[in-house]
């Protein structure tokens, strides 16, 4: 497997005075299996074929998602939260292809399924930046919230890998905001689309860290700069 | 692979001369050649095998698809655009700071040899030539103006890297209401897993992957329907 595009890769760090933790789309409508999308496919008879999403969401990324966040809220490090959704009931504002995905949902703003799941709560005072498009870029102000709060990385978790959370961290990227994501932060269909999705992000996009690394980082990051 | 139950929700677009463009991605010396850019940068190192998949793939499968899709798109008087990437400032100071390193080592910026579309591929006069200087056109291009001028409301993608700006630009175009679609065969990155997962990724949601073949056969198809 080639590995020339990585020694090209831009280093960087977390630091509490400039990162920010980014939590994608980590609602009941296709963050939960009982709610939205699993709701949907339970009542199609083939919730099966979602175990591992939820699986991977219920043990992996609520857990290290919810040790991040006190993490980052312990150093007061900026904590910004990005959702999915359509603005309108009718869902006109939606792009095209993500109308029926939301119609199934029943992902628009003011819906129970819209919401942010109950675990990982935005404190009062944390962003919420809502978007009707995967990246975030095509439709909320975040590289202006980025600046507002001195933001110069952002370290991305939640769902899916492959979809919302690479999309935005690529368009961070080329907005020179340097980007992370956490592998065991993030999930997505399979262990094989998780897998490749971080191998492809590595190659120029950005850095993959764990959660133990990104706190680690974030509690010590004079001892990263250093080294 | 599992979750074909996001397939489901995916929705059908096609392909029609009046309002279809082909966007061919980044098909320069810089990263489209071995034996210049990062192809001459692997070779200096001794390492250039490590690149074999990418540009056998490019020479072999890429370009000529890439010429049998132009020549169907041309004859259909169908709207044919070019992105590049590359710095435009020869001190590469305007570029971000993830593809920095990148343009160097493959001298890529505005004027360079290594920027340039390779000749196999080289736009006929009056096709627009977009210039990025990021891996999605979005984010340093008007490409959305250039779609709206044209009439495009669906483009057909090809180029180099299928998983870079390829894939970035044709979800960028999604999001923001243009149909997406990606040619399975006139696109290419580093290994045949990388390609087939991204593509995988792309059909789920995103937008549709077809053939060279499938496209120009639906293309035609429109053409036709369009004369009679």
């Amino acid at each position: 497997m080639s590995s020339y595009l990585e020694a090209l890769t831009w280093p960087v760090a977390i630091d509490p005075a400039d990162t920010a933790l980014v939590v994608i789309d980590m609602q009941y409508a296709s963050g939960s299996r009982q709610h939205g999308l699993g709701a949907h496919l339970a009542r199609q008879g083939k919730l099966g074929e979602a175990a591992y999403r939820f699986d991977r969401i219920d043990n992996v990324v609520i857990p290290n998602t919810q040790r991040l966040l006190a993490a980052w809220r312990a150093a007061r490090a900026p904590v910004i939260y990005v959702t999915l959704g359509a603005r309108k009931a009718d869902y006109s504002d939606a792009p095209g292809y993500l109308r029926d995905f939301f119609k199934l949902c029943h992902n628009h703003q003011g819906t129970r399924e819209n919401d942010i799941v109950d675990a990982l709560k935005p404190m009062v005072g944390e962003p919420v930046l809502l978007k009707n498009t995967m990246g975030a870029f095509a439709s909320t102000p975040l590289a202006a919230l980025f600046d507002e709060l001195g933001v110069r990385t952002a370290v991305y978790v939640g769902v899916s890998t492959n979809n919302c959370v690479d999309t935005t961290a690529r368009e961070a990227s080329d907005r020179g905001f340097a980007s992370i994501l956490v592998a065991d932060a993030t999930g997505t269909c399979s262990e094989a689309m998780q897998q490749s999705s971080l191998e492809s992000f590595r190659r120029l996009s950005g850095r993959v860290v764990s959660t133990d690394e990104a706190i680690r980082e974030l509690a010590h990051p004079a001892a990263k700069k250093a080294a | 692979m599992s979750a074909d139950y996001i397939n489901a929700f995916t929705r059908p677009i096609s392909i029609s001369a009046r309002d279809t463009a082909l966007v061919v991605v980044d098909m320069q010396y810089a990263s489209g050649s071995r034996h210049h850019g990062l192809g001459a940068h692997l070779a200096r190192q001794g390492t250039l095998a490590e690149a074999e998949y990418r540009f056998h793939r490019i020479e072999s499968l890429i370009i000529p698809n890439t010429q049998k899709l132009l020549a169907a798109w041309r004859a259909a008087g169908a709207p044919v655009i070019y992105l590049t990437v590359g710095a435009r400032n020869a001190d590469l100071s305007d570029a971000p700071p993830h593809l920095k390193a990148f343009f160097e080592v493959c001298n890529n910026h505005e004027g360079s040899f290594e920027n340039g579309i390779v000749e196999a591929l080289k736009p006929m006069p009056g096709e627009a030539i977009v210039p990025k200087n990021t891996m999605g056109a979005f984010a340093s291009a008007p490409l959305g103006e250039v779609f709206d001028r044209l009439g495009v409301k669906t483009a057909v993608y090809v180029g180099v890297s299928t998983n870079n700006c390829v894939d970035t630009t044709a979800r960028e175009a999604a999001d923001r209401g243009y149909g997406s679609i990606l040619v399975s065969d006139a696109t290419g990155t580093c290994s045949d897993r990388m390609q087939e997962v991204t593509l995988e990724s792309f059909q789920r949601l995103w937008g549709r992957v077809v053939t060279t073949d499938a496209a120009i056969g639906e293309l035609t198809q429109s053409a036709h329907a369009k004369a009679a």
